[in-house]
């Protein structure tokens, strides 16, 4: 299978009144047509960075892409001018964005908000044809079409987001990001939303970029797992190849560590010591050799790449010599 | 919506009864016998006394307050003590004016503040944003009555574009709405920025430009309205400060508005010309509020359906 | 977006801070400079100049250009305009402070009573607030200054009881959003007394618009005194005032334009600066607004 998305050495910086932020430090990532992946980080990690860049919606000004390259579907996009990613945005990439709450226009009924994307991407359907499918598309995110001439004030935060992917989906894109699209919500509402992306996805053949921090959501929906650390990918491989836990980033296995286990006789969850690097002070070696147990003085100096084994690489030296790179 | 209607114009009346009795009250505490004001030096004690009885004064404050007021609501204001004619007529020839100028103010600081303070907002931290921020703050910080003098001398006298004074056609109404609109455009530019820049920031515009809406439609279809909600609420306080400062504009300008009636009507402490011109100003800028938030109802769903239920 | 907190930054008090942000004001810090000036030479006015320069007339000396000796030139009845602006100034400077350290006081005392008690006594002292903002400002100071009189004492209790509402209303709104914040249901539960926590958390926190505001509408009190000065309603002649000796060389402005230009540079820079200031202040103490 091709590579609907190749993220190649991707570099983004936000300069801040109290100065540069590093937030993507050369990330490497693809996305194969219908896969689904699970991008997996704690928060300031840079996980929504990603996101943002692909889209190219990183706060003006603010946000910089400062190198690497970023190609969908044979195109780059980093190159791209406005006019291109207009097209692209809401059409063939669309995004599920984490707080439905503030994610929805207050002052336009949520059938209007669902309607701009046809309005913006399907310019030659008839009204009727675009009614047909927004009703469609109501009745399959769950909501009664009738509620479409609503606000989003009058529903709840799940039907919110239930709105949110409505919208998503409605242009049948090729890829979908969806930032944590649950953490706003209720655990009960989590699994409906889960479940109906689980579905949806499968049904229209939707290429998935499922960004979260929970790593049980990702073993649920996703195919293929990426830890992401300090703006680096430091684990990628099939969901098989990380959830054995035979082989994992000392991160990684240490985000294993945080998840109640109900076979483990442990007292205590064993919690990964310290904090994330500042993204303005980065260590020059290993961006996790502060917090590592297994820290080599080689770690502190020396970047380790990505050493692989079939589908699965990890980004630490302990796997120099087993596996190649 | 009619039933909200109704219920805010009920409440319009505690208001003006509180006001009224406030400064009734404060009036009646102020120095000075309105019978001498009004016979002056030379009168004699019968006129004193005729005088006393049929103003009232020999009764109790809260007695004359509640005659004025039952007086007031049939629409008679009493007679000024200087000029002997009624309040009301005196009032409602000279009000049309002073509105006239008022409105004209508030039509303007909508328009510039609104175009003055988008344009500042979407070219955030340029030169012109910087220049238009400066600009509205000098304005804030003039005086009206200097700035009108300005315009006056340089625009009528100097110049001779514009008529220097007096009222009759549009021509009149420049200068006293530009002097009177400078300080609220400056307020209205400033707030107008902020309202659009938070706006800018929100979830919800990202999630637009995530739809793959441009810059224009989503600053037209996402951002204004939403923007306006807070701009608009502020008109109520716009039209206020330019009703009130209409009073230093038609000053400077020589309008035959309320103004001149008022100020003259303080010199001499004529109460039933002090009393009245409150009366009708605070049932004016109640009424303009009134119609402000029926605005602000069509804008924001929430409010417009809060009232519908 | 996400940025991470600077651990290995020096840790600032909040009073630091405000104070770094408002530094970074280039406008505002030299508006406190300038303010400071202004301030100096109106307040030690009387250690070098007489006052008698200010209202002594000499008709003989009218309409004189500025010059050495008259910086300011001479007005209608020949006295020296400089130190009519500059006692001018004591005036309007100083009843303006007044205003604003009373209105400041009241609006405080009445917002945070009806915010941190709310039900009846909010709903009664509420009422009184709209009923004083039903009136525009300067209708509701003319009616109070009909009843009290002419005079500064009156003007400044005039002014006070207009601003009184709007500084109540802000300090009641922040108050009712702070007695609701989870800290200070926090310093409750950790059995916190009232008296505390409208120390500890409510003030410190719920402050800062209330500064704002005060810096703010000092420039607009000094606006106001001398429109009324102007209406010839505030301070009777001889007195100098901004506004009224404006108003007395009125006719004259056209052929002598520094009558009119002087003494208005006087007041807009005095109230540009304090407007900047409170521009730098609220830039400082919300530092949300300034992205």
């Amino acid at each position: 299978m091709s590579n609907l998305l190749e993220i190649k050495d991707l570099y983004v910086n936000y300069n801040t009144d109290e100065g540069v932020v590093h937030a993507l430090n050369g990330l490497n990532i693809s996305v194969e047509k219908g896969e689904s992946l699970g991008l997996v980080g704690e928060t300031g990690a840079g996980k929504t960075t990603m996101a943002l860049s692909i889209m190219k919606l990183l706060p003006a000004k603010v946000g910089e892409i400062t190198g690497g390259s970023l190609v969908y579907d044979g195109q780059e996009l980093l190159s791209a001018d406005e006019k291109v990613m207009k097209k692209i945005r809401g059409d063939k990439i669309s995004m599920i964005f984490q707080d439905p709450m503030s994610s929805l226009n207050p002052t336009k009924t949520v059938g209007k908000q669902v309607r701009e994307v046809l309005d913006l991407h399907f310019k030659n359907l008839s009204k009727a044809e675009k009614q047909e499918k927004i009703d469609k598309m109501f009745l399959l995110v769950g909501i009664p079409p009738e509620r479409q001439n609503e606000y989003p004030f009058q529903f709840s935060g799940g039907m919110k987001q239930r709105i949110g992917i409505a919208m998503a989906l409605i242009a049948e894109p090729e890829l979908l990001i969806a930032d944590e699209p649950t953490t706003a919500l209720d655990v009960t509402i989590q699994a409906q939303i889960l479940d109906l992306m689980r579905n949806l996805q499968k049904e229209l053949n939707t290429s998935l970029i499922m960004i979260t921090h929970d790593l049980g959501i990702v073993v649920e929906i996703c195919t293929k797992v990426a830890v992401i650390y300090s703006g680096q990918i430091i684990e990628v491989g099939s969901v098989e190849d990380v959830y054995q836990k035979l082989h994992n980033h000392p991160y990684t296995a240490g985000l294993f560590n945080c998840i109640p286990d109900l076979k483990s006789d442990a007292k205590r969850l064993t919690p990964i010591k310290g904090s994330m690097a500042s993204p303005d002070n980065l260590p020059v070696g290993c961006k996790f050799c502060d917090r590592c147990d297994f820290k080599t003085e080689r770690c502190e100096k020396e970047e380790p790449k990505m050493y692989m084994n079939g589908t699965h690489g990890i980004k630490c030296f302990k796997y120099e010599d087993k596996w190649g790179e | 919506m009619l039933k909200y209607i109704a219920k805010r114009l009920l409440l319009i009346i505690p208001v003006v009864i509180g006001i009224t009795l406030f400064i009734y009250l404060l009036l009646d505490l102020a120095p000075g016998d309105p019978i001498a004001i009004i016979l002056g030096p030379d009168a004699s004690p019968e006129q004193i006394s005729q005088l006393t009885a049929e103003l009232g004064l020999d009764k109790n404050v809260f007695v004359r307050y509640l005659n004025f007021m039952s007086d007031a609501i049939k629409g008679d204001l009493g007679t000024s003590w200087m000029t002997s004619k009624p309040v009301a007529d005196e009032f409602l020839q000279r009000l049309p004016n002073t509105l006239a100028l008022a409105f004209s103010a508030l039509a303007m600081t909508i328009v510039f503040g609104l175009t003055f303070g988008t344009i500042a907002a979407v070219w955030q931290n340029t030169a012109i944003d910087g220049f238009t921020l400066i600009l509205a703050l000098l304005f804030a910080s003039m005086p009206t009555f200097w700035f009108g003098l300005m315009l006056q001398i340089i625009f009528a006298l100097n110049l001779g574009w514009l008529p220097a004074m007096g009222v009759g056609t549009i021509k009149h109404i420049i200068l006293p709405a530009t002097a009177l609109s400078l300080g609220t455009i400056a307020s209205q530019i400033r707030l107008t920025r902020s309202s659009i820049l938070d706006v800018i920031n929100m979830n919800y515009v990202r999630t637009a430009r995530a739809k793959g809406a441009g810059g224009f439609r989503t600053v037209f279809s996402h951002v204004i309205r939403n923007a306006l909600m807070p701009v608009v609420t502020n008109w109520g306080l716009t039209f206020a400060t330019a009703f009130g400062g209409t009073i230093i504009s038609e000053t400077v300008f020589s309008i035959p508005g309320i103004s001149s009636y008022l100020i003259n009507a303080v010199k001499v402490r004529d109460i039933p010309v002090v009393m009245g011109t409150v009366i009708i100003v605070s049932i004016i800028v109640a009424v303009i509020n009134l119609i402000i938030d029926i605005i602000y109802a069509v804008i924001d769903p929430r409010v417009k359906l809060g009232y519908m239920s | 977006m996400k940025k991470k907190q600077n651990e290995h930054k020096k840790n600032y008090s909040q009073f630091d801070l405000i104070l770094i942000r408002f530094k970074k004001n280039k406008l505002a810090v030299v508006s406190v400079f300038c303010l400071a000036v202004i301030a100096l030479i109106i307040l030690t006015a009387p250690l070098y100049m007489d006052y008698e320069k200010a209202i002594i007339q000499n008709i003989g000396d009218r309409f004189q250009s500025p010059s050495w000796e008259h910086p300011f030139g001479t007005d209608l009845y020949g006295r020296d305009l400089l130190a009519r602006v500059i006692y001018g100034g004591r005036i309007s400077l100083f009843a303006g402070i007044a205003i604003i350290f009373f209105s400041f006081i009241f609006g405080v005392l009445i917002g945070a009573i009806s915010g941190f008690f709310g039900g009846k006594v909010d709903q009664i002292l509420m009422r009184f607030v709209d009923i004083f903002m039903a009136v525009p400002t300067i209708f509701l100071a003319m009616a109070i200054v009909t009843a009290l009189g002419e005079g500064v004492v009156n003007i400044v209790i005039a002014f006070v009881v207009c601003n009184i509402p709007s500084y109540s209303r802000i300090v009641r709104s922040s108050t009712m959003t702070l007695r609701n914040m989870e800290y200070v249901e926090a310093a409750k539960c950790y059995g916190a007394s009232n008296l505390q926590i409208i120390m500890k958390h409510i003030i410190p926190n719920g402050i800062g618009p209330v500064i704002v505001q005060a810096t703010i509408s000092l420039g607009t009190a000094i606006l106001c005194i001398s429109s009324l000065g102007f209406l010839g309603l505030g301070i009777s002649a001889p007195t100098p005032e901004w506004g009224t000796l404006l108003a007395d060389n009125r006719a004259y402005i056209r052929y002598y334009p520094y009558l009119g230009i002087l003494p208005g540079i006087a007041i807009i820079v005095t109230v540009m600066c304090v407007n900047f200031i409170g521009d730098g202040l609220r830039d400082a103490l919300d530092p949300k607004m300034k992205k």
